[in-house]
């Protein structure tokens, strides 16, 4: 409960941030609350009521979320500050700390009831933020269709908890076994909900156009974030539910969903869409992992959430930095970018390969946990499938790794502001981190 | 014997499932931002009255809890939601969604 | 413990060397590394020959059951010593101006490291790491510091590169799957995964159309890590993954593999023939020299197997020495067009005596290096079929035909008269004189060099022999 209350007075003081004497201390005093936030689990763990439980998977998957705020905090801090040289957004600072919060309570809930709210208090301030570049139509006709389609999966998720409700008299997942056709839908549509959220096929249409019309600081860091709340969230929901209820559904959206997306990324000419169809195939690899849910699942989505935040995190900011030096976020504006900026090129290898999967970065070993999953549980002909999808996902990541050594549009040497140096310092020594030592993410579990 | 219960569970899960229904449809068929919003609410309003009869059937004050917190919910979301169509009014002076269909592909 | 030094330094001191921006200053950091790294290697050679076998075990990932493991025998020492030697010369050669020398000498280094790792290492998962590793480096090498057409060939080394490594890593979940006890039809298919996979690699017909290309876009120091190394690799795969897992399907199909095999000698030897660019010459000189090792790789006895390793290293000094000569050509007289040279003879007689020489080593003159591989690598073939050995044998009838147009064309004739003069400078010197003087010491005194490669080469070919 500390971290949440933590959170929650963070958000309020940027909230406050334009009128609170000493500015200057916000940066770290954010900073420091969220490392004061994971110590607080710490102080309550293990705390199991009947609305909450601050457990192990909390704990390790709120730890990651709050690395990937802290990280965009710092970059988002530092791009306020460069581009007007002004004011920090102290507003956007404050609802992505809100959001935080309800990614934390995503996978600390014990209640259904709390996993509703949760899912609100991180999708609401994510429809304001999407939208925070109201001079720009696509930020505001992405705010308004991810509004409208996120309302209907809330809606979506709510019956689906009021028919669960209706069929077993609870709001405990796994107290009653959901005999009946009631519960079971309620199940599969409470499912369905926080797969909207995942971005899995076929509640997937918001995901390439939110991408492209969020800002992208935003962008980078929702992309992350949701990810990671939502594989949380249903790894608490799946590992208490009988598998014969969802299981043949889950199979079916996660074959959908890798395929769709890896095949709809390959077209891409815009860099953001391009990584939002790669990003739901990439939801659709994590969904593998629950078919059926052993105990080497929640190591392997946690590893694969950990690697896929890292990889998207760090992709997003040098898109950014692209966007900053003027130009548009298509394929072609990484042209040149070697000879523009090393480190920030090295940052894009880095995070395209680990998001291709080729070894020793991070997203390899995510990608072959999965594999061995797949294998474990036997099901050839969706090993071969997963098999296909890995390859065209090299082959359109491959693409993204050839530009920045071609001949560029731009020849002027790109620069940094100093927190977005600070940014691609850290998310450097994260993957070279990860590399080094998997074994500190593995063996959490 | 409560007057709720004189009706079978049955009839309210039926009669919610079709008020939902219908506003999923709404969702998909109108093109009116207004409109649309209107019709979630409406799918909201057949989950609360789900809820509150199978509170009544199951003698259990959680789900009338909870139907509170979905309509604070729904409040903030509809605070956000008009927010959203203001400044697209603003931009186009038109709420009709056809007119906001630009990002594709 | 030493293992895991000779791997991890060059992957260090490529690090350290990114941040260098100097032209003298990242080669001087350059050849200090690949010196350093010369003298682990060979300091490691010392004690494998004390100890007989040299390995080293650390826990990485213990939630997989993954370990860096590494040991090394005989053969795969032996190709950590020609991955030390080649760098070593990359370097020294390298003395052209060049865009961010560092991130260039970084990637170099890297290179030498995920080699290294992928001829010391033990289990079949560090194999995949470090094979897809190696492709890394060499991509970014020619995407960075290629000729004019440098997009095209990266693309294609890259995409026949994956290609290869994915049917790798589909073999390799195979075995997997079935626990190591892979059953005769899965053999089967495990070998011909296998074997595409190091067919692009090695390269064999009909799988080499990225290396001519390759070849000649690249800068001279990378075509001799992929020309010298690199393509060693692939049988190093035989050797190491392909006849230990799938011995059967090697019973079964070795024919079929020689078959392929000499029809890439023949296509490379005929097609080296009528090459106008001296790189691509060396390209299919090359195709034609590794068929003959991967042929011989197949026919399971002990003098073919023997040979081949030996001539692993003999062909990456030759190729090298080719190249170093087309380096120092095409950096004084700015084209490597064959119409375009001639005459250098007069200019430079000790470049022209060099060239002779490797020349010689090239396609098996007696007393070179060449001569020996060859015909321990014949004698294994016609034990297999005699009909192997007389079409193998054409490469050697080719490739003095080849050779020797290139010889003339390039050396001979009136040419240009308004060459440039052919001042070496002592690097290259001292570093063609090393060159020329081992052709021939190896030609000479083979026996430490095949006493080197002897036992382990017996242990590989009892295991594809005894199924």
């Amino acid at each position: 409960m500390y971290s949440i209350i933590i959170l929650t007075v963070l958000g309020i003081i940027g909230m406050l941030g334009d009128m609170l004497p000493l500015k200057r201390l916000f940066l770290p005093v954010t900073l420091l609350g969220f490392a004061l936030a994971w110590l607080g689990y710490f102080f309550e763990f293990p705390m199991h009521t009947s609305l909450f439980s601050f457990d192990l998977i909390s704990m390790c998957f709120g730890g990651v979320m709050l690395v990937i705020t802290g990280i965009s905090v710092i970059t988002v801090y530092g791009y306020g500050s460069f581009k007007h040289g002004s004011e920090p957004p102290y507003t956007v600072l404050a609802l992505m700390i809100f959001a935080t919060a309800g990614g934390l309570l995503m996978v600390a809930w014990s209640h259904l009831m709390m996993l509703f709210l949760a899912i609100e208090i991180l999708s609401i301030p994510l429809y304001v933020l999407v939208g925070s570049q109201g001079d720009r139509k696509a930020s505001q006709e992405a705010s308004l269709k991810y509004f409208l389609l996120g309302a209907v999966a809330s809606c979506i998720f709510l019956f689906g908890m009021a028919l669960y409700y209706a069929g077993t008299g609870s709001f405990l997942l796994g107290a009653v076994h959901p005999h009946s056709l009631v519960g079971s839908a309620g199940v599969l549509l409470m499912i369905a909900g926080v797969c909207f959220k995942a971005g899995v096929v076929p509640f997937h249409s918001w995901v390439p156009d939110v991408y492209e019309g969020a800002p992208t600081v935003i962008t980078g860091w929702m992309a992350a974030l949701v990810k990671v709340a939502a594989f949380g969230a249903l790894t608490k929901m799946v590992g208490s539910l009988s598998y014969s209820v969802w299981g043949l559904e889950v199979m079916g959206m996660a074959v959908l969903t890798m395929t769709l997306g890896n095949v709809l990324a390959v077209q891409q000419g815009s860099l953001k869409r391009l990584l939002a169809y790669s990003g739901i195939a990439h939801a659709g690899y994590m969904l593998l992992v629950f078919l059926p849910v052993t105990e080497t699942s929640i190591t392997t989505v946690f590893f694969y959430g950990a690697s896929y935040a890292l990889g998207t995190l760090g992709v997003f900011t040098v898109i950014h930095i692209l966007e900053q030096s003027g130009l548009s976020a298509t394929v072609d504006a990484l042209r040149g970018l070697f000879k523009r900026n090393k480190t920030v090129t090295l940052l894009w290898c880095l995070s395209v390969l680990s998001l291709a999967g080729i070894p020793p970065l991070p997203g390899f070993f995510a990608k072959l946990l999965v594999l061995m999953h797949v294998v474990k549980a036997h099901h050839s002909g969706l090993l071969w499938v997963t098999f296909l999808n890995f390859l065209v996902g090299v082959y359109y990541y491959f693409r993204l790794i050839l530009y920045p050594f071609t001949g560029g549009l731009s020849e002027e040497s790109v620069v940094l502001s100093v927190w977005q140096k600070v940014g691609v310092v850290i998310l450097l020594i994260l993957t070279w981190g990860a590399v080094l030592f998997p074994e500190f993410l593995l063996s959490v579990f | 014997m409560t007057y709720l219960e004189t009706i079978p569970s049955e009839w309210y899960l039926i009669l919610s499932a079709i008020v939902f229904c219908i506003g999923l449809c709404g969702v998909l068929i109108r093109r009116n931002a207004m409109s649309v919003l209107m019709c979630i609410e409406m799918m909201l309003n057949a989950v609360m009255l789900l809820l509150v009869a199978f509170s009544g059937y199951y003698r259990d004050f959680s789900a009338q809890i909870a139907v509170f917190f979905i309509m604070i919910v729904a409040a903030a979301e509809v605070a956000v939601g008009l927010v959203i169509f203001s400044m697209m009014f603003k931009k186009t002076s038109s709420i009709d969604l056809d007119d906001w269909g630009h990002l594709k592909g | 413990m030493i293992l895991l030094g000779v791997i991890l330094f060059p992957f260090l001191s490529a690090i350290v060397s990114f941040f260098l921006h100097s032209e003298k200053g990242s080669k001087a950091w350059a050849l200090l590394s690949v010196f350093i790294e010369g003298f682990l290697v060979f300091f490691s050679a010392y004690l494998y020959s004390q100890a007989g076998y040299l390995s080293v075990e650390i826990p990485w990932i213990q939630t997989l059951g993954i370990h860096l493991h590494f040991g090394v025998r005989g053969f795969e020492l032996w190709m950590m010593i020609l991955s030390a030697v080649v760098p070593a010369m990359a370097v020294v050669s390298s003395s052209s101006k060049r865009a961010n020398p560092g991130s260039y000498y970084g990637l170099l280094l890297g290179m030498q490291g995920a080699l290294m790792g992928l001829f010391a290492c033990a289990n079949l998962f560090l194999f995949y790491i470090f094979w897809e590793l190696s492709i890394l480096p060499s991509f970014f090498l020619l995407m960075g510091w290629g000729g004019l057409r440098k997009e095209k060939t990266a693309v294609t080394y890259v995409v026949y590169s994956l290609a290869g490594s994915f049917a790798l890593l589909a073999g390799l979940l195979y075995v997997f799957m079935s626990g190591g006890q892979v059953s005769v039809y899965g053999q089967m298919g495990v070998f011909i995964l296998f074997f595409i996979a190091v067919a692009i690699k090695i390269p064999l017909w009909p799988f080499h159309s990225w290396q001519p290309d390759t070849y000649e876009q690249t800068d001279h120091a990378t075509t001799m890590m992929v020309a010298g190394v690199l393509s060693k690799m692939g049988l190093l795969g035989i050797l190491k993954v392909m006849l230990l897992f799938a011995p059967l399907g090697a019973v079964f199909s070795s024919d079929k593999v020689i078959g392929l095999a000499i029809v890439s000698i023949l296509y490379g030897s005929s097609l080296a023939l009528v090459q106008g660019h001296f790189k691509r010459v060396i390209a299919y000189s090359s195709l034609a020299h590794m068929g003959l090792m991967a042929a011989s790789l197949f026919s399971g006895t002990s003098e073919g197997i023997q040979g081949s390793i030996f001539q692993m290293g003999s062909h990456a000094l030759n190729v090298v020495g080719l190249i170093w000569i087309g380096h120092i050509i095409y950096e004084r007289t700015g084209t490597l067009k064959l119409a375009e040279l001639g005459g250098i003879r007069s200019r430079s007689p000790f470049l022209s005596a060099v060239f002779l020489v490797v020349i010689l080593g090239s396609i098996g003159f007696p007393l070179t290096n060449g001569f020996v591989g060859e015909t321990l690598m014949l004698f294994g073939l016609y034990s297999v079929h005699p009909l192997f050995a007389i079409l193998a044998g054409l490469s050697l009838v080719l490739g003095a035909w080849y050779m020797m147009r290139l010889f003339q064309a390039v050396m001979l004739g009136k040419g240009n008269s308004n060459l440039p003069e052919f001042n070496l400078t002592w690097s290259e010197r001292i570093g063609l004189g090393v060159i020329m003087v081992s052709i021939v010491g190896m030609g000479i005194f083979p026996q430490p060099f095949l006493d080197f490669v002897t036992p382990s080469s017996f242990k590989e070919s009892d295991s594809s022999c005894t199924q």
